[in-house]
C-alpha cells in the first residue's frame, strides 16, 4: 500500500474511531472503580435511562384479591397492597388463601412457582419445577379446600405439605372449583404500584457495562463494538508502520 | 500482499469467535433431576423439609451473612446401610447470591461429609467458573470445624469469582449444619 494512502486511512480511521476511544476509556475507567464508587448498588431511577431497558415508566400492573385486599404484580415485584412482598418467577396468575382457619396459609401463583406465606407475610417457601410443579401455571383455584393448580396438560390437586401433584380430570372438579379471578385494584393502588421500579439489576454498574460492550444498542451494538475494536486493531499496526517508516527515512 | 489479506481475515474470523466467551457464564448446567440421580441413584430418594426454628434462623444468619428467606426448607434423604449417622445421605439444592443473581447450587452429603457439589444455574455474567470441577472438587471430604463451624479445609479462590467462591462456600457451611440438624433427629 502506497505510503500515503496509509497515512490517509489512517488518519481517517483516527478520526472515526476518537469518538468511541474516549467513551471507551472513560466507561472503563468507571468499571475499574464501581465497588469504590458505589456504582455497583446505584441503582438508576431516570426514566429516560430506563426507558433503554425497555421499563416503562408506568407497568402494567395485575392484580388478584385476596379477602379484602390484593395481591399484585408490577415490574416482577409482588405488592400485598403497596406493601412490597416479594419476587416470582413469571407472571401472577393467582393469589388464595388455603388450610383450615386456625392455621391459614396465602398461595400466590406465578407461572413458575408457587409462593407460600404465612398468614403474616413471612415467605416460608417457592415451589417450583425441582419440586415437581407442574408448570407453566395458568390459574389456581380451591376445590374442597384442596389447592388446584390449572396448566396446558390440565388440572392437579396440589399437596404442598407432601409435595404431591394428582392430576384430576376437569368435570369431576369444575362444578365444585373455585378459581382465583384478576380484579381491578382500587386506582390509587395501581397509579401507585404502576410507577414502582424494579431496579433490583439496573445498576450504574450495569449501565456502563452494558455501554462499554455496545449491548446498550442492542445486538447491533456488541458488532459495533467489534468494529471499533478492529478499528483500534488496525491503527495501532498502520501507526506502527508510520512510525518506522518515519523513522528510516 | 494476498496471504497478508488471508492471515487477516484468519485473525479476524478468530476475534470473533472468541468474543461471546465473556457471556457463556450464564446457563443451566445440570438439572435438579440429573443431580438427584447422580447423588442417589439407584435408590431413590425421599423429599424432606425442615421448619426453620428461631435457632436455625439465627445460625443460617451467622453462616449466611443474610436471613435465609424462608421459614421451611427441603431436602432429599436417603438411608444407607444401617442406621448410624454416618450412613445418612442428604442432597440439599440452594439458591445462594454471588453477586446480584441466585445461583443454584447442589449439595449431597453423606455422613457428615460433603460428597459432591454441583452447579446447577448461574444466572450472572462473571464468576461462572465456580462450576468447574476444579473448583468443586475441592468441596468434597469437609466437614464443619468446631467451634466456628468453618469448613475443615480452606477453599482456593478465584480470581475474578470472588462473591460467587464465597456464594458456594456459605452454601457449603449451611447444606453441613443442616444435614447434621437432620441426621441427628432421624437416629
Amino acid at each position: 500500500m502506497p505510503f500515503n494512502l496509509l497515512k490517509r486511512w489512517h488518519g481517517r480511521i483516527g478520526v472515526l474511531a476518537a469518538a468511541f476511544v474516549l467513551l471507551l476509556a472513560f466507561t472503563g475507567l468507571c468499571l475499574n472503580h464501581v465497588s469504590g464508587w458505589n456504582l455497583d448498588t446505584k441503582a438508576l431511577r431516570s426514566p429516560a435511562l430506563l426507558g433503554l431497558y425497555g421499563m416503562a415508566e408506568t407497568a402494567t400492573v395485575v392484580s388478584y384479591p385476596l379477602a379484602d385486599a390484593y395481591i399484585s404484580q408490577s415490574n416482577g415485584q409482588l405488592f400485598y397492597q403497596d406493601k412490597e412482598i416479594d419476587h416470582c418467577d413469571g407472571s401472577l396468575v393467582g393469589a388464595l388463601e388455603l388450610g383450615s382457619k386456625a392455621d391459614p396459609q396465602i398461595v400466590v401463583a406465578c407461572e413458575q412457582e408457587l409462593l407460600l406465606f404465612s398468614p403474616t407475610l413471612q415467605l416460608i417457601e417457592k415451589i417450583g419445577p425441582t419440586f415437581g410443579l407442574p408448570v407453566a401455571v395458568q390459574r389456581v383455584g380451591l376445590v374442597d379446600d384442596e389447592l388446584l393448580i390449572g396448566n396446558s396438560g390440565g388440572l392437579f390437586l396440589a399437596d404442598l405439605n407432601a409435595l404431591r401433584w394428582t392430576a384430576v380430570e376437569e368435570g369431576s372438579v369444575l362444578s365444585s372449583s373455585q378459581w382465583s379471578e384478576a380484579a381491578q385494584a382500587p386506582e390509587s393502588l395501581s397509579l401507585a404500584l404502576g410507577a414502582s421500579i424494579d431496579s433490583e439489576d439496573i445498576t450504574y454498574e450495569r449501565l456502563l457495562l452494558d455501554i462499554h460492550s455496545g449491548r446498550i444498542l442492542g445486538e447491533w451494538g456488541v458488532y459495533l463494538v467489534d468494529a471499533m475494536a478492529i478499528l483500534f486493531m488496525l491503527l495501532a499496526i498502520s501507526g506502527l508502520v508510520i512510525w518506522l517508516r518515519a523513522k528510516r527515512s | 500482499m494476498k496471504s497478508a489479506m488471508k492471515q487477516f481475515k484468519q485473525a479476524s474470523i478468530l476475534m470473533l469467535c472468541l468474543l461471546p466467551l465473556s457471556v457463556l457464564g450464564k446457563g443451566v448446567y445440570m438439572t435438579p433431576e440429573d443431580f438427584l440421580a447422580e447423588s442417589f441413584s439407584p435408590a431413590q430418594p425421599s423429599i424432606e423439609s425442615l421448619w426453620l426454628t428461631d435457632d436455625i434462623r439465627d445460625s443460617a444468619k451467622q453462616i449466611l451473612n443474610h436471613a435465609y428467606p424462608g421459614l421451611r426448607i427441603r431436602y432429599w434423604h436417603a438411608s444407607g446401610e444401617g442406621s448410624e449417622e454416618s450412613s445418612q445421605r442428604t442432597a440439599w439444592i440452594m439458591n445462594e447470591v454471588g453477586k446480584t443473581r441466585p445461583i443454584t447450587i447442589g449439595i449431597t452429603i453423606v455422613g457428615d461429609q460433603i460428597e459432591r457439589v454441583r452447579i446447577l444455574e448461574f444466572r450472572e455474567s462473571r464468576g461462572a467458573e465456580v462450576r468447574m470441577s476444579f473448583f468443586t472438587r475441592q468441596f468434597v471430604g469437609l466437614s464443619l470445624q468446631p467451634p466456628k463451624g468453618q469448613l475443615s479445609e480452606s477453599i482456593d479462590g478465584i480470581t475474578g469469582a470472588t462473591l460467587s467462591v464465597k456464594a458456594v462456600k456459605k452454601a457449603a457451611r449451611f447444606a453441613l449444619y443442616l444435614h447434621r440438624l437432620v441426621a441427628t433427629d432421624a437416629l
